[in-house]
């Protein structure tokens, strides 16, 4: 069992090997400051303090909470105001202006401005992500419900539903898969968000940590924060992938019959199944 | 047996329907009248684009009359109305929900005890000899079977008017008889009156009692009569001189709805092509 998961898993297993050798290599034999690329055993070392002392997790927990409360703020304010906008033309137009040159503008660029207005805590973090969270979820919203087909919106109406069953037995299973899309996007970005607010101004949090780890010169501690925030990041991802294989486990079921499989009998299961069968008149 | 004249369900007065186009008028109906009693079966018959698609949904209160008067159940028809049920011309289900759950979703709405709408729904699925498939999704059914679950899904909740759209122009000519017959049997099981959309002059013929042909777009009624056929209608019925008269008339109806081709000429046994 163990071996064939092993097998399985062969290509990604040696290519994260070798990568790992060429690390090695690379400061065994590239004659290289250790504050420029330190070796494998020195992160590993220095990731094994920092976890024994709390403070990786310190830093872990500080960016973990303004990813997810500033993606939760995202999608709270971006999903009704999409909804609204996709039933209401004229909300859309009205919003036009300010959704457009939004989306023209980096939200990171707004980062610096958002810490003069709300300070270097907690807050500002979770209206960064928030606000680069926001975009996407809005616009996948809003084509996701305007995608609906119309022949579905009548079925609805012919059975005298209400808006709140439109959107219940409609609306949201219907638009869920472009839904998930944003979700996954808005997951991505709002880690973004939250170090490149951190860099700016902090007192904790992994971007912090980086910053404040290049500034002594401390190279693996930097490699340590990268790591935490790769594994927050892959986490988050995963997450969202579950939540949507969860949601849109119809869709899976479905395209089951597209990948269809004929069944391929071996002499004894032909045995097995073809004695019955001649039994029938 | 005493002969009662039944009552009038659907009654549709000098309808007029435009769409808006750029401000201006795009004509589709103009001017259909016609009636439809309580129980009764009319067939509309009319070229592919002539309109009868916007007649169903103005029908079941989708979209307003441009003027002219829909009244349903003597009262004018203010958009969706309860008692009504409509098919679609595809079978527009719901690709999340599985078969029961489709079947279902209309009692669903209405908000019934969940025993009761399981109760509903699985006798539905048995009525349409989908036993076994309850689970399926729409994706994996044949669309004879998905017909049938959209058939379903509109008598479940007992409408006093059902209105088809083509519900069997995508099926094979066998599979489309066998449902022509239980048509007919869930007609006369429920007593719904029912309006229906096709292309087939053989399928009107075989299940209405009246027939209307529309002109091509902008649609009036071209000739509106009763079928003087008996019931029940059997196999054997479409092969007697009657029944061929009786097609003969609505094609040159038809015919005279396109435009006049003499080079072509008439052919008595099928459908007009599309
Ligand atoms: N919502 C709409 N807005 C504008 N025009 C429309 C709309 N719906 C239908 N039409 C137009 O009205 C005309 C009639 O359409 P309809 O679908 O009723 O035809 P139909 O008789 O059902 O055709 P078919 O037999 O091919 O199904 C077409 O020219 C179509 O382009
Ligand atoms: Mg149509």
């Amino acid at each position: 069992m163990t071996l064939t998961r092993l097998r399985r898993y062969l290509p990604e297993t040696l290519a994260a090997l070798l990568g790992l050798a060429l690390w090695e290599a690379a400061t065994r034999f590239g004659d290289l400051p250790p504050f420029l690329l330190p070796p494998p055993e020195t992160v590993a070392q220095r990731l094994w303090e920092t976890v024994r002392s709390g403070l990786l997790w310190k830093h872990v927990m500080a960016t973990g909470t303004e990813v997810l409360l500033g993606l939760a703020l995202g999608l709270a304010v971006a999903l009704p105001l999409g909804y609204m906008m996709a039933r209401f033309p004229l909300l859309e137009r009205l919003l036009a202006p300010y959704t457009v040159v939004s989306q023209a503008l980096p939200v990171v660029a707004i980062a610096p401005l958002l810490i003069i207005w709300f300070g270097p805590g907690l807050l500002s973090k979770v209206l960064i992500c928030a606000l680069i969270v926001f975009f996407p979820v809005l616009v996948n919203t809003v084509v996701g419900l305007r995608n609906i087909p119309q022949a579905w919106r009548d079925l609805l109406r012919v059975l005298n539903a209400s808006w709140w069953q439109t959107l219940r037995y409609l609306e949201w299973p219907a638009a869920l898969p472009v839904l998930a899309g944003g979700l996954r996007i808005g997951a991505t970005l709002s880690v973004i968000g939250a170090v490149v607010g951190e860099f700016i101004a902090a007192d904790r949090g992994l971007g912090f940590l980086i910053n404040a780890a290049r500034g002594r010169y401390d190279t693996a501690l930097v490699f340590v924060a990268l790591l935490a925030l790769m594994t927050m990041a892959l986490v988050l991802y995963g997450s969202v992938r579950l939540l949507e294989r969860w949601l849109l486990s119809w869709q899976r079921r479905a395209e089951a019959a597209v990948h269809e499989q004929v069944f391929l009998f071996t002499p004894e299961l032909r045995q097995k199944y073809e004695r019955p069968m001649a039994n029938v008149p | 047996m005493a002969q009662v004249t039944p009552e009038t369900l659907v009654e549709v007065r000098d309808l007029h329907l435009a769409f808006r186009n750029r401000g201006e008028p795009f004509w589709v109906l103009q001017g259909i009248s016609l009636t439809v009693p309580e129980g009764g079966f009319v067939a509309v018959l009319g070229p592919s684009g002539c309109g009868k698609s916007t007649l169903l949904r103005v029908l079941a209160g989708l979209l307003p009359p441009s003027w002219g008067e829909v009244r349903f159940a003597g009262r004018p028809l203010r958009g969706p109305h309860p008692d009504i049920g409509l098919v679609f011309q595809e079978a527009n289900l719901l690709p999340w929900r599985t078969v029961l759950g489709n079947i279902a979703l209309p009692l669903e709405l209405r908000g019934l005890p969940r025993a009761q709408i399981l109760a509903q729904a699985r006798a539905m699925v048995r009525l349409i000899g989908l036993e076994g498939f309850e689970h399926t999704l729409p994706r994996d059914l044949s669309g004879g079977m998905a017909q049938r679950v959209a058939l379903a899904r509109a008598l479940i909740y007992r409408p006093r008017l059902l209105l088809l759209d083509e519900p069997f122009a995508s099926l094979d000519a066998l599979t489309r008889e066998q449902m022509w017959g239980e048509l007919l049997r869930l007609w006369h099981h429920t007593r719904v009156a029912v309006v229906m959309v096709t292309h087939s002059i053989t399928e009107a013929l075989f299940l209405a009692d009246r027939i209307c042909v529309l002109s091509p777009r902008p649609a009036r009624i071209r000739l509106c009569f009763d079928v003087p056929l008996p019931r029940p209608r059997t196999e054997d019925l479409r092969y007697t001189p009657e029944f061929g008269a009786l097609a003969r008339r609505v094609r040159e109806a038809i015919g005279a709805a396109a435009p006049t081709r003499a080079d072509i000429p008439p052919q008595p046994e099928h459908p007009p092509a599309r």
